[in-house]
């Protein structure tokens, strides 16, 4: 055995922790070696002084009396009450230690983590609510901020209270030859006068768009519509509500949609209005389709809005398509289909406005586009040659023609 | 009548007196008491150096030992078990006190109490005493915590895994603590030993 590993095993030799094979080792190292022997021998002294060291003698009393002591100390502490117990327990709770310290601090700095976490949440909460309530302000504020100036009394009258609606009054610059006809048929002095009240053009159903002809309601009596025909057939009163979002259109596309209707009295001006010839007799609640803006001004929270436009037909808003709509869901593309079936089931010949079949004919075409199948292909192919058949305008059945050439071509690549 | 019986009595077996200390029997445990008090004291006189402190513990320890006498199990050593109470309660004490004992703090007249043992010569006497009171002061300078590890090596001759009972701590780590104690008394009494 060398030395090296003697000093690492001396202490526990000395101790007496070795087994008996490796403490005759040693113990023949230390008849041959000095210095370990002196090491070992260092290590008795420092013991044999150590125990020499004297210890004070209490007197002979102070034992005596020692357990007796004790004795009497666990009465007394048996007597304690309860309360007592509690009450030192309590007590001793906070006498120094670095466990409870070290506990008390753990406590301490989860608490201040909490508390500090639940100031800030507050704090962030609050903020996003007030910079959220600024923007909503904001877009509010838009449409009230570019109403333009009512013109003339008749106009301001026929401004409509409803609290729902947003309200706004333009000035159509030349009317259509279209609305113009219609204008002239709700001037006319022939009508009734109760009749006549009611001549507002109205959109009215779960979007409850309104859009009246203003100074119809204001002629209360026959003269005096018309007198002030001319001057009123210029303002329209365009009374338009946020429309109701049907199920089955995504997140995205509603806010859109929201925020483009808060919008909307601001760009109505370029609204067309689309007003089929009437029998002279009947009230002119008869307008079919308000094609919805087609620019939107330019806003930097709402740019993907920009292309968004959507059809009334009747009660129902329909999503405008073009051809570059390639990520709308099938879903709204059979949507806008059936609504634009319906409308066409619904009205007469006559009524049919070309853009239905433009708008079929496109949803069939991204329907295929989407879902790879003929089928889809062929049952609008089917469909639009029905509707020419159907048409008795010239121009319309040679679009229709074109549109199903169109279709069938696609088919065929 | 209880007690007229124990003191009356000859020397009671271990167990049987704790087996009736179990029960409530304080008189029993009085005896038990009498049996380690002075081996008690002088541990934790040893360990702080005051005549005060060790009484309030060697007492405390007995106290805690009876109402925690419920969960010791018999066959083991009573005097272990308080030996082990005691420690840990010196050892509590020293942190609170942060206690340090010097050569000037310890009581007058002090050597005086001490029996004297010694059967050299005087010179031979006054070195040793030298020598001792040396050795006293380097132990009373050592760590808490390395002290206990020592004095429960050398004065009650424990082994490494009864000090590691005792402490709570591993037989390793008892090692190397003691290993490093006698290194610092060495060092420090070189030229001495």
């Amino acid at each position: 055995m060398k030395c090296k590993d003697v000093d690492k095993l001396l202490h526990l030799y000395f101790d007496g922790e070795l087994d008996a094979e490796k403490s005759k080792e040693l113990e023949e190292h230390f008849l041959t070696c000095q210095d370990c022997a002196a090491k070992l021998q260092e290590l008795e002294n420092l013991e044999e002084n150590a125990r020499r060291i004297r210890m004070p003698e209490p007197s002979a009393d102070y034992w005596k009396t020692f357990a007796e002591r004790v004795r009497n100390e666990i009465i007394i502490r048996r007597k304690k009450s309860i309360w007592a117990r509690l009450k030192s327990g309590w007590e001793s709770f906070f006498f120094y230690s670095p466990v409870k310290l070290r506990i008390a601090a753990g406590i301490a700095t989860i608490l201040l983590v909490f508390i500090v976490g639940k100031l800030y949440w507050n704090y962030k909460g609050k903020e996003l609510e007030r910079v959220r309530s600024e923007r909503m302000e904001k877009v509010l504020s838009i449409p009230a901020q570019q109403k333009p100036e009512i013109q003339t009394p008749a106009v301001k009258e026929s401004l409509q209270t409803n609290k729902h609606a947003k309200e706004t009054t333009f000035v159509q610059p030349k009317p259509s030859t279209v609305e113009q006809k219609a204008l002239q048929l709700s001037a006319s002095p022939e009508s009734k006068p109760s009749e006549q009240a009611e001549k507002k053009v109205e959109l009215q159903a779960p979007s409850e768009s309104v859009i009246s002809l203003a100074g119809e309601k204001a002629q209360g009596e026959k003269g005096a519509g018309e007198s002030r025909a001319p001057e009123l057939q210029k303002s329209i009163t365009v009374t338009a509500e946020r429309p109701k979002i049907e199920k089955g259109v995504t997140a995205n596309l509603r806010t859109i949609t929201q925020a483009e209707m808060v919008r909307q009295p601001s760009i109505l001006p370029e609204t067309t209005l689309y007003i089929p010839k009437l029998p002279e007799k009947k009230p002119a609640t008869a307008t079919t389709i308000v094609r919805a803006p087609t620019t939107v001004k330019k806003d930097e929270r709402l740019l993907s809005a920009e292309s968004i436009k959507y059809y009334k037909i009747d009660t129902n808003w329909v999503r405008a398509l073009t051809e570059k709509d390639l990520l709308i869901e099938a879903d709204t593309l059979k949507k806008v289909i059936s609504s634009w079936i319906e409308y066409f089931e619904k009205k007469p010949v006559s009524e049919w406005a070309p853009e239905g079949f433009s708008q079929v004919k496109i949803a069939y075409e991204l329907l295929f586009l989407k879902t790879s199948d003929d089928t889809l292909l062929q049952e609008g192919i089917k469909l639009l040659n029905r509707y020419k058949d159907s048409v008795t305008n010239q121009k319309t059945k040679d679009e229709l023609a074109k549109k199903i050439l169109e279709l069938e071509a696609l088919k065929k690549k | 009548m209880a007690e007229k019986k124990f003191k009356a009595g000859t020397e009671e077996p271990e167990d049987k007196l704790v087996a009736k200390a179990k029960k409530g029997d304080i008189y029993s445990f009085e005896r038990l008491v009498e049996r380690y008090q002075k081996k008690i004291y002088y541990l934790a006189f040893r360990m702080t150096r005051s005549h005060e402190a060790a009484d309030d513990l060697a007492q405390e320890s007995f106290i805690k030992t009876f109402y925690f006498l419920k969960s010791f199990k018999e066959g083991y050593s009573f005097y272990a078990w308080v030996n082990r109470i005691c420690m840990n309660l010196t050892l509590n004490y020293l942190k609170r006190q942060k206690f340090t004992v010097t050569e000037s703090q310890l009581p007058q007249g002090y050597l005086e109490m001490v029996e004297d043992t010694g059967k050299a010569d005087a010179s031979e006497e006054l070195i040793r005493d030298e020598l001792t009171r040396k050795i006293e002061n380097e132990i009373d300078h050592l760590p808490a915590e390395f002290r206990a590890v020592f004095i429960l090596k050398t004065y009650e001759e424990l082994s490494y895994k009864e000090i590691a009972k005792t402490l709570k701590i591993s037989k390793g780590t008892v090692m190397s603590r003691l290993f490093r104690a006698r290194e610092r008394l060495q060092k420090s009494l070189k030229g001495y030993l």
